[in-house]
């Protein structure tokens, strides 16, 4: 291999509209879904099954926001990291069409439980995604050299495609009923798929290429990337076998899973501490900050999940408060917090890209960090990170008075975010003269 | 006479190697070569350099870093030169 392909595509990445709709669509959903949780929490929090706003809050929030952003920040990354051109650029946006028009729909079938327009909305949102699946996969099959974020996301997308058709099936159901018992479990299975399937695998796949870009570490071996892989599957999978079909596994064997899934966790966490420990610079980050407090959020979950199913804790409305604490904890503290953080790096970097790369070494250009307010930044980071911790620990002990307080706390922080965020769409906050040299 | 021109941008954060890159390239003489070595290699550089009718080449080195051979392509846009 004498000549690396990295000079003979130039410009692989798709047109920012792209990756910029998805962001701004996903950054208005979570500041709705933020407000949402604040006004409608009790209502959200008293139980989960069928309940109209709790299953709005949790598609606003997996659907509108995660996916829509993973979406958009993949439709950039991929080519970019795999040296391969988006397979179709037409599709992307079609795809984001179909799938953010589904998703208003699927969110009133939610709010009203109403099932022929929940199944017309969820039929949208399933095409929009397959969309996205197919123009990736596609994209990933192109690719000359293969990496563990191309391994990661793949996983990711086949658990993506799973995800999405049980769900549809789930919504089929509540009008024909044909699962014959237990629904519930079908409800986990979905939610395992999603949880860990699609947002982790995808997150860290995503992870292992832009945390250590972002620290400046470079040249260091991913050794634990492949076990924590195949560890991840094995829990995934095994876990929801266990849950389909109890009979074929017994509960000792899905302990085992969960512990697989756990390991996994654990050694991401090791991994990116790895990370974090050998970045050139000595202070942190907002993007690595909040990547530690994602990194946190999920090591506490697969620990306290493994804790629970192990030591079989009950306690007086532990059927609700846990699966609802381990949920809020999972989306607004892992995969919110780790989305936010690397949206702090990623939108300033590419409209920066976009406004003035064809300028450089002509004229003045701002620097990348006025683009977006730190400092704002860091009180965000204080803000949401207290709220959720707040809130989460709120919901699992069933203590309604201070979840108010630290829901509320997590909504505005979320403002902060929106506003620091989309107005770096607007332009740099102010420009200092370039020293040039 | 031709010269070389070194960029050595190892160790820091990007855009920044894109933008002295860029801005040494506009100084850059006629005949003259520039040689920048990257932590990574710089895929939103290379829109650039075609644009402004550069060519390049890149190369990994034995420590895992980059170097970016870059040159005047005499007019002739987007050509690549093996």
């Amino acid at each position: 291999m004498g000549m690396p392909a990295g000079e003979l595509i130039s410009a692989n990445a798709p047109d920012l509209r792209v990756p910029f709709r998805h962001i701004i669509t996903a950054v208005i959903i979570f500041v709705l879904l933020t407000s949402l949780l604040f006004l409608g929490q009790g209502h959200i929090f008293s139980f989960y099954f069928r309940n109209p706003l709790a299953l709005l809050a949790t598609h606003a929030t997996t659907l509108g926001w995660a996916t829509m952003m993973i979406m958009g920040a993949a439709y950039q990354l991929v080519p970019v990291v795999l040296e391969v051109r988006l397979f179709s650029e037409k599709l992307a946006m079609s795809g984001y069409y179909l799938f953010t028009v589904g998703l208003v729909v699927l969110l009133a079938g939610f709010t009203w439980l109403h099932i022929p327009i929940l199944v017309a909305g969820g039929t949208l949102v399933i095409l929009g995604s397959y969309v996205f699946i197919y123009n990736l996969t596609r994209t990933l099959l192109l690719a000359p050299r293969w990496n563990v974020t191309a391994t990661f996301l793949g996983a990711a997308l086949f658990y993506f495609f799973l995800t999405i058709t049980l769900g549809l099936i789930l919504a089929l159901n509540l009008q024909a009923g044909f699962i014959p018992s237990a629904v519930l479990r079908v409800v986990a299975v979905h939610a395992a798929l999603g949880g860990m399937g699609w947002f982790t695998l995808a997150i860290m796949g995503v992870g292992y290429r832009l945390l250590p870009m972002f620290a400046l570490v470079h040249r260091l071996p991913n050794l634990l990337a492949m076990p924590i892989f195949w560890l991840a599957n094995l829990g995934i999978a095994g876990t929801a076998v266990a849950l389909t079909a109890p009979g074929i596994a017994g509960a000792g064997v899905a302990s085992l899973f969960v512990i697989a899934l756990a390991a996994a966790v654990i050694l991401f966490g090791v991994d990116v501490w790895r990370i974090v420990s050998r970045r050139q610079r000595a202070r942190l980050g907002l993007t690595m900050r909040f990547s530690l407090a994602a990194v946190g959020y999920l090591v506490a979950l697969a620990v306290g999940a493994s804790v629970v199913l192990s030591t079989r804790l009950s306690f007086h409305g532990a059927a609700t408060a846990l699966p609802m604490g381990f949920a809020f904890l999972f989306l607004m503290g892992w995969v919110t917090a780790m989305i936010m953080g690397h949206l702090f790096k990623i939108v300033p970097f590419l409209v920066w890209l976009d406004r003035y790369s064809d300028k450089i070494g002509k004229q003045k250009v701002p620097l990348l960090r006025e683009m977006v307010n730190e400092r704002l930044g860091e009180w965000t980071f204080w803000l949401y990170n207290v709220g959720v911790i707040g809130a989460g620990i709120s919901v699992l002990g069933g203590i309604t008075t201070f979840r108010s307080l630290f829901l509320g706390v997590t909504a505005a922080a979320s403002y902060l975010f929106a506003f620091n965020v989309l107005t770096v769409f607007r332009g740099p906050r102010q420009v200092t003269v370039r020293e040039k040299g | 006479m031709a010269r070389k021109v070194e960029v050595d941008n190892r160790g820091l954060e990007p855009p920044e190697p894109m933008v002295r890159i860029l801005e040494a390239l506009e100084k850059l003489g006629p005949d003259d070569i520039l040689v920048a070595i990257n932590d990574r290699r710089p895929f939103f550089l290379y829109p650039q350099l075609d644009e402004r009718g550069f060519i390049h080449r890149t190369e990994e080195r034995e420590d895992g870093s980059f170097e970016i051979t870059i040159s005047r392509g005499g007019g002739k846009q987007g050509e690549h030169r093996g």
